[in-house]
């Protein structure tokens, strides 16, 4: 944008003066042109009436002068009164004559008169512009009758010229006046024109440099003056504005830095609770798990005693009460765990097959044992998911064990569907079915249809809810559909994986592995806890297995034959050292392959606690005798099918999560 | 500069017949025949008429004016006979041979001395007098024609016309030959 100074020149197309200018010359050349149009048009007429009653008052007088010679036909006399016309030199041939008669008498040239009254022409004279000649007859009367007639021939070069030259004049005067009318309109518009320029370039500055700042700007007291002067009222209200807007904007930044410190604050406080919660729940899973666990291994112990009937029944009594205990344990655990956002889905391919194999396992021979079908529905074809396999079997876990719960007859179908880039996993009953006002209120927590009681031995009322919040990590969603005395299904969608993965690392358990005998198989238990330690001795010894107790890695890794133990059951937090690193020390020191355990009670980890446990097998407190007897049968079968194999050191990916 | 060239007499007869009897007339007149020093001299008296304001009560009916004529010529007579009915602005002119009504003429043409003497014996009043005799207006006469001269052609006794409240129009005393005071 060009900047405007000055006031600015008169072809400056761009400037308001242009079209002023342009419409103040049209006004002046059309009023001047109407005016000398109309000046000319009247002046004109004005001339010929002035001819007219010239040549009129000249005839006449000469009319009257010579009535007396035309009425006694005296030429002389006519002639003498002819001679008046030397007074007006436009008259160049005048004649008198008798009514209808000839020429009486006559003044100047004589061949430019007719030789009598008969041929005069027309009584008025023709005055056409600039004509050169005009002719008049006058009647000469007395006593109201005609008795003859005067007739003049004028030329009027003189009044045309004098017209010509007083229209030339007015010509003059008229430019003179419009060109003066044009500087006094120019000067006047510059009146107008600069303030308004230096008002474009202040709202330019005000616009382009952000100054509000008002400008003292020439302008006289008058309506130019007001604008002037309430733009500059503006600008101060809106520079008075802008400096309001920016200390609110300060005011805001300071608040907006005080709320982020405060929430900074509130938030390392909420972290450091959140933290202080996870210490207080790890230290509560570790703590309560610990005594569970010696709880089971002595009731283990305790019931392949000899005992009378009496005894035998308190002790599985006290066997229930104690597996019911852990159980509410793991899932009021395993629900702070998800609500804590500490569980970290890792996925990777999984074939449905396995899946539903894995259920089939686990859940048919309790579906038989209960008088129930169990069937398996899928797809021929390798259906793969992509998911976290360990959710997934603990979600399944919980929806067919519900179903199991709820079915009295009848049977469960667990099947597994395509639906475009998804795999649709159900589990079908044919139970009570939820009625249509509970459907939704059975993923809430406690919420159980049938156990107004609050009997714990028919669960706590957690299994959906935790359905629901596993569903969620892996990126589905648990609905289900029922009607009452008829069944349910509940379904969940997951993502399904493009490739199959043939090989998930995971070899089937050798069934001829879980009844192998451990007598004489000699195990190294290091555990700090002296309760947990006694208890894994006497429910190993009554197995058959020889051990040999540690309380310390330390002290473990001073005995000259612990490299040489045909197994190794570790605490997992021992107090010198984890048990990860003690069974890489044991591994290095035999120069072998081992086979070891993990255990540990701290459910509350996160994967970089978990990455902590190695390859190691890791078995979560509190551990069924049974549950550990079947892990070493499992290790002590596969080493010996293949000893020199690096898969001694059993891989898992720690299921710490298992089915309530 | 030129002046209106002299005129013959047959030229100034027929112009005054011309002027004072009307276009057709004239016209005709001029184109086959002369009009006679009669019909001239009686041109003339109408166009002394014409020039001669009358006081008020000159006539008894201001709507006419009568004309007395003393004349032996009978052209004379008829020639002056054919001017009644002629209008003098909004005043009709009558003709009469004088004695029939002798006490109401505004106008008195004689033809002869003895005739104005006899006039003048039966005392009629008259205001305007008119003769073509010689030595009329030294008779006591106001208006004397002479149409045996060229130029002017009548002679006007101006006190014996303000005498009888005559007011004679100056373009008439401008062509007299001799007016007198």
């Amino acid at each position: 944008m060009n900047k405007l100074t000055g006031p600015g020149s008169i072809f400056d197309r761009r400037s308001i003066r242009f079209p002023l200018i342009r419409l103040i010359v049209t006004a002046v050349l059309l009023g001047m042109g109407l005016a000398l149009f109309t000046d000319a048009v009247l002046m004109f007429d004005n001339v010929r009436q002035d001819i007219r009653r010239t040549l009129t008052a000249a005839g006449d007088a000469a009319g009257t002068a010579a009535s007396a010679a035309v009425a006694f036909g005296d030429a002389k006399a006519a002639g003498e009164v002819l001679r008046m016309f030397e007074a007006y030199p436009e008259i160049e041939a005048a004649a008198v004559y008798p009514i209808h008669g000839a020429r009486l008498a006559s003044y100047g040239d004589e061949r430019l008169l007719p030789p009598d009254a008969a041929n005069l022409g027309p009584a008025e004279p023709d005055i056409t512009a600039l004509a050169s000649t005009t002719t008049l007859q006058r009647p000469i009367a007395v006593d109201e009758a005609q008795i003859g007639v005067v007739y003049l021939r004028a030329r009027l070069d003189t009044y045309w010229r004098t017209y010509l030259a007083t229209m030339a004049l007015t010509v003059f005067v008229g430019l003179c006046a419009g060109a003066l009318a044009l500087l006094l309109a120019m000067r006047f518009l510059d009146r107008i024109i600069l303030p308004v320029r230096l008002l474009a370039e202040v709202a330019r500055d005000a616009r382009v440099r952000q100054d509000f700042r008002p400008r003292p700007i020439p302008a006289a007291d008058d309506e130019i003056g007001d604008m002037v002067s309430n733009f500059n009222a503006l600008l101060a209200e809106v520079d008075a504005g802008r400096q309001s807007l920016q200390s609110y904007q300060n005011e805001l930044e300071r608040l907006v830095a005080e709320r982020t410190a405060e929430l900074s604050a509130a938030k390392e406080t909420a972290e450091q609770a959140n933290q202080a919660k996870s210490r207080f729940l790890a230290a509560a899973s570790h703590d309560l798990r610990q005594p569970i666990q010696a709880m089971r291994l002595f009731q283990d112990a305790l019931s392949k005693t000899p005992m009378s009937d009496e005894q035998r029944r308190i002790s599985d009594y006290l066997a229930r009460s104690t597996r019911s205990l852990a159980e509410i344990l793991n899932v009021l655990l395993d629900v702070s765990k998800l609500d804590g956002g500490m569980v970290k889905p890792q996925s990777a391919p999984l074939a449905v097959r396995d899946l539903l194999g894995a259920m089939e396992a686990e859940f048919a021979p309790l579906a038989l044992a209960r008088g129930l079908r169990f069937k398996l529905y899928f797809p021929n074809r390798t259906l793969m998911l992509r998911t976290d396999a360990t959710l997934l079997h603990g979600l399944m876990r919980n929806l067919i064990d519900n179903a199991l719960k709820y079915t009295e007859r009848g049977g469960i179908l667990v099947g597994a569907r395509r639906r475009g880039d998804r795999v649709l996993l159900q589990v079908w009953d044919t139970g009570i079915g939820i009625a249509a006002e509970h459907q939704s209120p059975i993923f809430d927590e406690y919420f159980q249809v049938s156990n107004p009681q609050r009997d714990s031995t028919k669960g706590l009322g957690l299994g959906l809810a935790i359905v629901k919040r596993v569903a969620a990590i892996l990126g589905g969603r648990v609905t289900c559909r029922s009607r009452l005395g008829h069944g349910s299904v509940f379904e969940l969608s997951l993502p399904a994986a493009a490739t199959p993965d043939l090989d998930d690392g995971l070899s089937s358990d050798d069934p001829r592995a879980l009844t192998r005998p451990l007598d004489g198989l000699r195990v190294a238990v290091v555990e700090d806890d002296a309760m947990a330690a006694r208890a894994l001795e006497i429910a190993l010894g009554g197995a058959g297995i020889q051990t040999a107790g540690f309380r310390t890695a330390e002290e473990a890794l001073a005995d000259a034959h612990v490299a040489s133990m045909d197994f190794y059951i570790v605490d997992y937090r021992l107090p010198d050292m984890n048990g990860g690193d003690f069974l890489d020390a044991v591994h290095r020191r035999a120069g072998r392959p081992i086979r070891a355990v993990l255990l540990t009670g701290d459910t509350f980890l996160d994967a970089d606690s978990r990455s902590r446990f190695g390859e190691w097998k890791v078995l979560f407190k509190p551990v069924d005798l049974e549950d550990l007897l079947a892990e070493i049968r499992r290790q002590v079968a596969g080493s010996s099918a293949a000893t020199a194999a690096a898969g001694d050191r059993v891989p898992d990916a720690a299921g710490y999560l298992r089915g309530t | 500069m030129k002046t209106g060239s002299t005129r013959s007499k047959g030229f100034f007869v027929g112009l005054v017949a011309a002027v004072v009897l009307g276009g057709p007339l004239c016209g005709g007149a001029l184109a086959q025949a002369r009009p006679s020093a009669e019909e001239v001299r009686a041109a003339m008296v109408f166009s002394f008429l014409r020039f001669t304001e009358f006081p008020a009560d000159a006539a008894a009916d201001p709507r006419r004016l009568r004309l007395c004529f003393s004349v032996g010529d009978a052209n004379q007579a008829e020639a002056l006979q054919a001017l009644a009915g002629r209008k003098l602005g909004n005043r009709e002119l009558t003709v009469v041979r004088l004695g029939n009504a002798a006490d109401d003429c505004q106008v008195l043409y004689t033809d002869s001395r003895q005739r104005w003497n006899a006039a003048q014996d039966s005392r009629i009043g008259t205001p305007l007098t008119i003769s073509n005799y010689r030595g009329f207006v030294g008779d006591g006469g106001m208006i004397e024609i002479d149409m045996q001269s060229d130029g002017n052609r009548f002679e006007i006794n101006l006190a014996q016309a303000r005498q009888a409240r005559l007011r004679l129009s100056p373009q008439l005393l401008r062509l007299a030959r001799q007016v007198h005071e």
